[in-house]
């Protein structure tokens, strides 16, 4: 699975701009087992390189030279030398720590004279151009920088003096100082302590700071720059780290019984059951997983970021630093004199490469820095004696790559386009089949037998695919006279076997009929299932007219015109007679006096609603005096006779209402035989009365107007 | 006003009776205490005649019917009746039924000339009259006034205790019950039988 390469020695050195030897680059053999050392750089004798920091998108290695107090400038891809940035006119103080904001190109390097001193300087360096643009002065003796790339934060850890360690926000844009914190007064006095590069939660923005003496720490919201006391049984350690994925921490207990694990989340704690005698706790990404290096005895602890479940896996002693290729789930143990690689998935020793200068031991500090997408390691080292020189070895940790070959058959293409490509082990790929205009994807040939479109394909082997393609079934729909379809008549190409609506759409004052072809159903719409090529018709046709007509004196509802209806269908016609007419009778395709009358629309139609008015009484009135000895009354009688006009009538009624101008009030309802009434009482007042005859239907008709004065 | 001209009439009347009763009394006293029975009850029928013009095309005449109470002394009496008289008529247009009452309380004095069996007598008097006038189409009228009335006539006694009196009687009495003012007094022609106590 992994490549085994073997490179020939070559070494070679520069001549540095500042006019002495800043380093040496070597090429070493290869070595076995899948890593290689692509390079090394040396630095010349009595040289404290004491930190190293990546570029990753400007190509760049950064060396803090603390004995020249300079930076060297290296190509991180090619190893050659590229630049010397010189910080000697910030001496005494000299370069200690560095940190890099990729995204930014800032390179942050904490000058200072040592420890216990408060003349701490931040220079900040234009990474692309290796330039100092800028320095933050005053800070304390910076132990540590943290980077939080997302919010555009530099967080320093620095002693100002025993009795105040302070925590400083650098705002990466505009290099000011946004915050500041004092852990000391937070904490009480006491040892501060952090883990080199994993005491900052990049997905929360938390920051841990443990404390060597007490069984408390301080978890520091960074955006707000407010800091939380957490005491607990078994805090106190050595060193703290982050699971951003579990949001725990992480604390090696000082008395070397264990490992603290605070859940940030539930904020509840818990100690492991292993017991080591190590510190550098370390994050893998990969497997989500905290690893310990082997300082002593020669075990790393491994505990499951998931479950804390924990094991000691022998790795070899004093080796503390450690960090990961995800890639090849490889997990790199380093001291200055030897390197262990350990395959995370069986926690066994996979390979050991000599460090740049096996002679010595006890190098008090070592810095691994991994470009993942290189899959190179860079290990720096130097020696605890001053007359001694330091080093960066350069290991490349890269996997072999699998080849995709994609083919397309007539009808169509792939997303990636057919050809041949590359990929990690394992790596899920995705290809989807791309079907040219009518045609469809019928199915992966190959490597890969499926149907689905995309489909992923597993790279554990080279493999080939191929996408087959058809036509897709044709689907001719068309129409008759008097109508048209949904989608309209024309070819259509579907997927086979799709289920296609076809809606018939008749022409104004047209029905559908049925459909013919490859279907006979009288269903609109329809739906065809295309797995073939198929025909399908549209018929339709005129539908039967209703024409409704009204003679004098009334109309119909419908208004009286011509109708066109769905053929069977059952139409009501009402005939509304005008005031004073009646409705008599219908004549035409329907008889009767029936109202309203329906019927049953089978073919074209005509009806027509006859009316009569209902002519006024004749009437005539007078007004009599009516008394006794000493009392009186007048009554006005009416008499009236039927209006020749109405004769065939079947007057029922007659109505006498008496008006007050248009107002008639009903004065009493007479039986239609009688041709006079008496309104007793009536005074001596002139009185208006309207007489109306009554049809047996209800329908009154004109009113004869008497005034009897 | 003509009430009023009735009623100084009756007092008139009453002072001249009054004053020939004085003339008179030693004359006959003696003669008259031993033949006529002075103080009486006595039963009417009658037939009236009304005043008003209106009301014989309504109702026509009619019989009325009452009682008098005489007392008092030989030529100057009291006297006190009621009479009643009832009747049903027709509406003038339609013909609808009709239906009056008049309750008559009257009472003044008589002066009575003592001639033997045959005795005249005139009075005068006041009288209080109920009238109700009732029908379907235009309902009820009902009102009452004080008249007064004249009456003249002679009793006759048949047997010792009892007589024969006939008589005619005036009365007068205005009012308007409903649409018109109306008379309901009139002539009455009246025979009695007394009864002497």
């Amino acid at each position: 699975m992994y490549k085994h390469k073997h490179h020939g020695s070559v070494r070679f050195s520069f001549l540095a701009l500042s006019g002495f030897v800043a380093a040496l680059v070597c090429l070493s053999p290869a070595l076995a087992r899948g890593q290689i050392v692509v390079g090394t750089i040396n630095s010349p004798a009595a040289t404290k390189w004491i930190s190293m920091a990546l570029y990753q998108t400007g190509g760049k290695l950064f060396i803090a030279d603390n004995t020249n107090a300079q930076i060297l400038v290296y190509d991180a891809n090619s190893l050659g030398y590229l630049n010397t940035i010189s910080l000697s006119s910030f001496l005494p103080s000299r370069p200690q720590t560095m940190a890099v904001h990729d995204g930014t190109g800032t390179l942050y390097v904490a000058v200072s004279t040592g420890m216990a001193t408060s003349d701490s300087t931040i220079v900040i360096i234009n990474a692309a151009t290796n330039s100092i643009v800028d320095t933050i002065t005053n800070i304390g003796w910076d132990v540590a920088l943290g980077i939080d790339e997302s919010r555009a934060r530099l967080y320093t850890l620095g002693y100002i003096s025993f009795a105040g360690q302070t925590l400083t926000a650098i705002d990466c844009t505009t290099n000011g100082i946004v915050g500041s914190l004092n852990i000391t007064s937070l904490m009480g006095l006491g040892l501060l302590v952090r883990s080199t590069d994993t005491w900052l939660n990049p997905l929360t923005g938390e920051l841990v700071i443990g404390n060597l003496h007490y069984d408390k720490f301080v978890v520091v919201n960074g955006p707000a720059m407010t800091g939380e006391l957490i005491s607990a049984t078994d805090s106190r350690g050595w060193t703290c780290a982050w699971n951003p994925q579990e949001n725990k921490i992480y604390i090696a207990t000082a008395d070397w019984n264990g490992y603290f694990i605070y859940d940030r989340d539930t904020k509840t704690s818990t100690t492991t059951s292993c017991i080591n005698d190590a510190d550098r706790l370390s994050y893998s990404q990969a497997t989500n997983r905290i690893y310990t290096g082997a300082e002593v005895n020669g075990k790393a602890t491994v505990i499951e970021g998931a479950t804390d479940a924990c094991q000691n896996v022998y790795v070899a002693p004093g080796l503390s630093v450690v960090g990961f290729i995800t890639a090849t789930h490889h997990a790199y143990f380093v001291d200055p004199s030897s390197i262990k690689v350990l395959d995370e998935n069986t926690l066994t020793v996979v390979d050991t490469i000599s460090n740049c200068n096996p002679s010595a031991y006890g190098g008090t500090d070592s810095q691994v820095i991994v470009n993942q997408a290189k899959g190179w390691v860079f290990i720096r080292s130097y020696w605890s004696s001053p007359s001694e020189g330091s080093c960066v070895r350069v290991i490349e940790d890269a996997v072999t790559k699998y080849s995709l070959t994609i083919e397309a058959g007539e009808g169509g293409t792939t997303s990636p386009s057919p050809g041949t490509y590359t990929y990690n082990p394992e790596s899920q790929v995705q290809v989807t089949a791309v079907p040219d205009s009518n045609c469809e994807f019928v199915k992966w040939t190959g490597d890969i037998s499926s149907t689905q479109n995309p489909v992923t394909v597993t790279m554990d082997s080279d493999k080939t695919v191929k996408a087959n393609f058809r036509p897709k079934p044709k689907l001719t729909i068309q129409s008759s006279q008097y109508g048209t379809t949904n989608p309209s008549p024309g070819d259509y190409y579907y997927a086979t076997g799709a289920q296609v609506q076809v809606t018939a759409v008749p022409d104004t004052n047209c029905e559908f009929v049925n459909w013919t072809g490859s279907i006979s159903s009288a269903q609109n719409p329809v739906t065809v299932t295309v797995d073939a090529d198929k025909t399908i018709k549209a018929n339709f046709r005129v539908k039967p007219k209703l024409t409704i007509q009204a003679g004098t004196g009334g109309t119909t509802n419908p208004s009286p015109g011509d109708y066109y209806y769905a053929t069977g269908a059952q139409v009501q016609v009402s005939a509304i007679p005008d005031t004073y007419s009646i409705f008599i009778s219908w004549s035409g395709s329907s008889t009767g006096s029936a109202n309203p009358v329906s019927l049953t629309m089978d073919s074209d139609k005509s009806i027509s609603a006859y009316f009569r008015y209902i002519y006024a009484p004749i009437a005539t009135g007078r007004k009599v005096l009516n008394r006794t000895f000493s009392q009186a009354e007048y009554i006005n009688i009416l008499s009236w006779r039927t209006a020749t006009a109405n004769e065939g009538l079947d007057i029922t009624k007659y109505r006498i209402y008496t008006m007050s101008g248009d107002t008639p009030t009903l004065l009493v309802e007479l039986a239609g035989d009688k041709i006079e009434y008496y309104h007793r009482k009536a005074g001596q007042a002139s009185i208006q009365y309207a007489i109306r005859a009554v049809t047996s239907s209800g329908r009154e008709g004109a009113p004869a107007l008497v005034t009897v004065q | 006003m003509i009430r009023k001209l009735g009623i100084v009439f009756v007092l008139l009347l009453v002072s001249q009776v009054l004053q020939a009763q004085q003339a008179t009394v030693n004359e006959n006293a003696l003669a008259a205490t031993k033949e006529n029975t002075l103080s009486m009850f006595v039963g009417r029928f009658g037939y009236f005649l009304a005043s008003d013009s209106a009301f014989k095309p309504i109702y026509g005449n009619g019989t009325v019917f009452g009682g008098e109470l005489r007392l008092g002394g030989r030529r100057i009496t009291g006297w006190l009746e009621g009479n009643y008289r009832a009747r049903t008529g027709n509406f003038s247009f339609t013909k609808e039924e009709t239906k009056v009452n008049v309750l008559a309380i009257e009472g003044g004095a008589l002066y009575r000339i003592m001639s033997g069996k045959i005795m005249p007598y005139v009075g005068a008097g006041l009288g209080y009259y109920m009238y109700k006038e009732t029908n379907q189409p235009v309902g009820e009228a009902k009102k009452s006034n004080i008249g007064f009335c004249v009456v003249g006539g002679a009793s006759m006694r048949v047997l010792k205790i009892l007589a024969l009196d006939c008589r005619i009687k005036y009365s007068t009495c205005s009012m308007q019950p409903a649409d018109y003012k109306v008379n309901i007094g009139g002539l009455t022609f009246g025979l009695g039988l007394g009864l002497g106590f």
